[in-house]
């Protein structure tokens, strides 16, 4: 079992490598900084200067090789654009971002599994079907109208809620939290409807879908049988054994959330990973880029890995192979 | 019996803070981007120094009109041809209290114009500096240079001691960190000075009010929030969440102007917006035609006539641009109206000297089009496709991002490639020639690469830079412009107009230099 978490590390340290690898080749396409960074007046000789101070007049394998004689120390280099080192940088934005989709998580959940269940459970009412076209409407509308249209709904006609930023934010040590101010908290409403659209859709449409599997198998059979109750029945029974592909769909949507969640912090300038990544590709902040897409495999990877080491804890079978 | 006799008074202080609250007025101005840092001098960025202008000062500035005044500079006298004398105004304090004195100018020159600063480039042309005494010091340049004060207007000045005290002697070195400590702390003379800064999300300043000069704009604080979306950045001015909005989207004035409380202040720009190409190569990659065409003279006038540039002006900028036939925007100095005569919009005789030229079934040309660089910029690309194709020309349309294209660009990867220019900071003929003009060079022309390349009017630029005297100058400049035109060196568009969008409340001005010299504003 050792050589299997061993191998599995090992295996986690390649996706990084591969990822932050196959992140200089991209920057080949990207353009360069040196513009963005020297202003448009700057001379051929000025640019070219500055070039090779940077190291970006080497090939992109020799640049990759730099980063990770750096990335190796725990340098990851200074943001072009904010000119604060790398790590600082994305540890400052990672508040923000995990707030906001963790807020959305719950909010998904505590709306998405009430849903599936009643829909499990009458599948041809009226409800059911009003629920399954909202569900449908939820998981095709692209996320930026959503968000647009609440801020002019809210911000513009009825003025209730701010269209921009976190609001009022309390530091606990390194950590910035919006939850314990009025402001903070109005901030993240908009914000959080917007990520949590699309879940709460797909949170009913899992539920719904594995319920009424399980609603067909013997156990539920033999419990009805047992004269359980029908409140029970469902929701100790049936639902609980519905979950597990709940439970592991919405961990990676989490994940992919927690990375990628750009839409969504652009249009409401939240302050937070997705905005950051966005304005350094259009910068083409090249460290920003490349130990944020490697610390992203690392995250994917790692939950990955804990995944796969549950499964190992649970399936004792797993663990003789 | 104390508590008695203070209570009134607590309760007048209280009223008297409740007054100030009241009366204070805030602007609150959002902007697509933050500011890199609070850096004058880390890079050549006009848009960090239109809002840093604010906090710090140069010797001389720009006033509401673009011209030149003294700051911090009382006046100066040219010694000789290559020596400048500065006498420094005294009693002005940076906002910590220190004293401004002939020190803090050698370490800002130092700081700033020492190799190696991103920043040198523009105070290359001075050889040395010297002190007198506390308040005077002496320019020597390396050669005789005209557009000195144009240069110092945008070239701030720091605080020796403050800047050394938290390490920031010298600009961010990116490949060291050193110097990182001015993203959140600013130290100037200027009218506003900085209280918070949590970059990328907001940077509040708060008058200065020990200023040196009247104080004719009426603000307590200016909060200043990025927002990046078009759309989000609207409605925070709709909503009434901001004040003001630069560079308001051409989509949205309408929405704007219509609201109640609302207004949109125009300006002319200084940026002209026109197409550079191809002139010296031999091949034109991807045409379909033996040689060069864009070599011709003819081709290129026959691309101009082709272009209906009041038609552009009418469906898609709405209005809000202006047709020029040169460079030179009517508000730069040395403007001159009689050759602000564009070619006329025809299409038939275009078709006619693209024959005459050798082309009578057209070519394909490659163009490339930045994406959001400037106003409408992909529209004007797709509308100047279907205006080549009525002559032959099929375009073929290549659009890129705003980096792909500041790098692509001088390194001279693009054939045909719309570009604008306004000459920024040093408002002057000469630095739109010496980037666009020149026939490229290590220091000159860098956004000309295989241009236009003229023996004559790279002669001319030169001297331009050279020379003080205003009607030698203007004859220079008319030539290099005329010989420009008339051989159609740039395809000519126009020139675009600033759309800046706030409430009733906000009186700004709006300089073509796109600066927001918030000393000007007031707010009712």
């Amino acid at each position: 079992m050792f050589s299997l978490i061993l191998r599995r590390l090992g295996s986690v340290l390649l996706v990084m490598l591969v990822v932050a690898g196959l992140s200089f080749l991209i920057f080949n396409y990207l353009g360069d900084p040196v513009n963005n960074i020297l202003g448009v007046n700057a001379t051929i000789e000025e640019r070219e200067e500055l070039r090779r101070t940077l190291g970006l007049d080497q090939p992109s394998h020799i640049q990759f090789w730099h980063f990770l004689q750096r990335a190796v120390a725990g340098d990851f280099g200074i943001s072009y654009r904010n000119r604060i080192p790398v790590i600082e940088l994305i540890l400052s934005r990672l508040p923000a971002t995990v707030e906001l989709v963790f807020c959305a998580t719950i909010v998904a959940l505590s709306i998405g599994i009430p849903m599936g269940v009643y829909c499990a459970l009458r599948p041809k009412g009226l409800i059911s079907r009003i629920l399954q076209m909202i569900s449908l409407v939820g998981i095709s509308i692209p996320q930026f109208l959503i968000g647009m249209l609440l801020i002019l709904i809210f911000s513009v006609e009825l003025r209730w809620l701010s269209a921009f930023g976190r609001g009022e934010v309390v530091q606990l040590g390194w950590w910035s939290t919006g939850l314990l101010t009025h402001s903070g908290r109005m901030a993240l409403i908009m914000p959080v409807i917007t990520l949590a659209v699309f879940q709460i859709s797909m949170i009913m449409r899992l539920v719904q879908g594995e319920m009424q599997e399980v609603m067909r198998a013997d156990f539920i059979k033999f419990a009805r049988a047992r004269g359980l109750t029908d409140r029970s029945v469902h929701l100790r029974h049936a639902l609980r054994n519905s979950l597990l592909p709940v439970v592991t769909v919405v961990g990676m949507q989490i994940g992919s959330l927690i990375a990628f969640a750009i839409v969504c912090e652009a249009v409401f300038q939240w302050p937070g990973l997705g905005l950051l990544i966005l304005q350094a590709i259009e910068f083409a902040d090249f460290p920003v880029m490349a130990a944020y897409l490697a610390l992203v495999g690392f995250g994917f990877a790692m939950i990955n890995l804990t995944v796969d080491m549950t499964y190992l804890f649970i399936d004792p079978r797993m663990r003789r192979k | 019996m104390i508590r008695s006799l203070l209570k009134p008074l607590i309760l007048a202080a209280s009223i008297a803070a409740f007054g100030a609250t009241a009366d204070a007025k805030t602007l609150r101005f959002a902007e697509s981007q933050d500011i890199a840092s609070m850096d004058p001098h880390a890079g050549r960025d006009d848009f960090a120094l239109s809002l840093l202008c604010n906090v710090y000062e140069g010797l001389v500035r720009w006033n509401a009109d673009l011209k030149l005044e003294p700051a911090l500079a009382e006046s100066w006298e040219i010694i000789s041809d290559t020596e400048w004398k500065f006498n420094l105004r005294k009693n002005v304090k940076f906002h910590n209290g220190n004293t401004f004195n002939a020190d803090d100018v050698i370490f800002s020159y130092h700081r700033a114009g020492d190799p190696g600063s991103p920043f040198a480039g523009l105070l290359e042309p001075i050889a040395e500096i010297t002190k007198v005494d506390d308040y005077t010091v002496i320019f020597k340049v390396k050669r005789k240079y005209a557009l000195l004060l144009n240069d110092f207007a945008g070239w701030y000045i720091m605080d020796k001691e403050f800047q050394e005290s938290i390490g920031a002697g010298k600009p961010l070195d990116l490949s060291s960190n050193a110097g990182g400590a001015m993203q959140t702390q600013a130290n100037g003379t200027g009218p506003f000075k900085l209280v918070e800064r949590q970059p990328d999300v907001k940077t509040v300043l708060a008058v200065n009010p020990d200023w040196w000069d009247e104080r004719k704009h009426n603000l307590d604080e200016i909060v200043y929030t990025p927002i990046a979306n078009n759309a989000t950045r609207v409605a925070a001015l709709l909503s009434g969440e901001v004040d003001f909005i630069r560079n308001a989207p051409p989509q949205d004035l309408a929405r704007i102007e219509g609201t109640s409380g609302m207004k949109v202040m125009r300006g002319p720009h200084l940026r002209t917006i026109f197409y550079g190409m191809n002139q010296q190569g031999d091949t034109l990659k991807g045409s379909g035609v033996e040689g060069n065409p864009l070599k011709k003279v003819e081709v290129r006038k026959a691309i101009a006539m082709s272009i209906d540039v009041e038609g552009i002006k009418r469906s898609i900028m709405r209005g809000n641009s202006n047709p020029v036939a040169t460079q030179l925007a009517p508000q730069m100095p040395y403007y001159d109206a009689a050759l602000d005569v564009r070619f006329p919009y025809d299409p038939d005789g275009a078709k006619a000297l693209l024959t005459q030229a050798g082309y009578p079934d057209g070519f394909t040309l490659p163009i490339t089009c930045p994406a959001g660089s400037f106003i409408n910029d992909e529209q004007i690309c797709q509308a100047t496709a279907g205006m080549l194709a009525k002559i032959g020309i099929k375009a073929q349309l290549n659009m890129v991002t705003p980096v792909q294209y500041d790098t692509g660009l001088p390194a001279g990867e693009f054939d045909f490639y719309m570009l604008g220019w306004a000459g920024l900071p040093t408002i002057d003929p000469y630095n739109i020639f010496s980037a666009t003009v020149h026939s490229p060079t290590e220091k000159l022309g860098a956004w000309n690469p295989k241009g236009y390349s003229n023996a004559r009017v790279d002669e001319l630029i030169i001297k331009i830079g050279e020379e003080t005297d205003q009607a030698k100058r203007q004859e220079m400049i008319s030539e290099v412009v005329k010989t420009q035109r008339d051989e159609v060196g740039k395809i000519m568009l126009h020139q675009q107009f600033l759309t800046w969008g706030m409430t009733d409340k906000v009186n700004a001005i709006v300089p073509g230099d796109e600066y927001t010299r918030f000393w000007y504003y007031t707010m009712n």
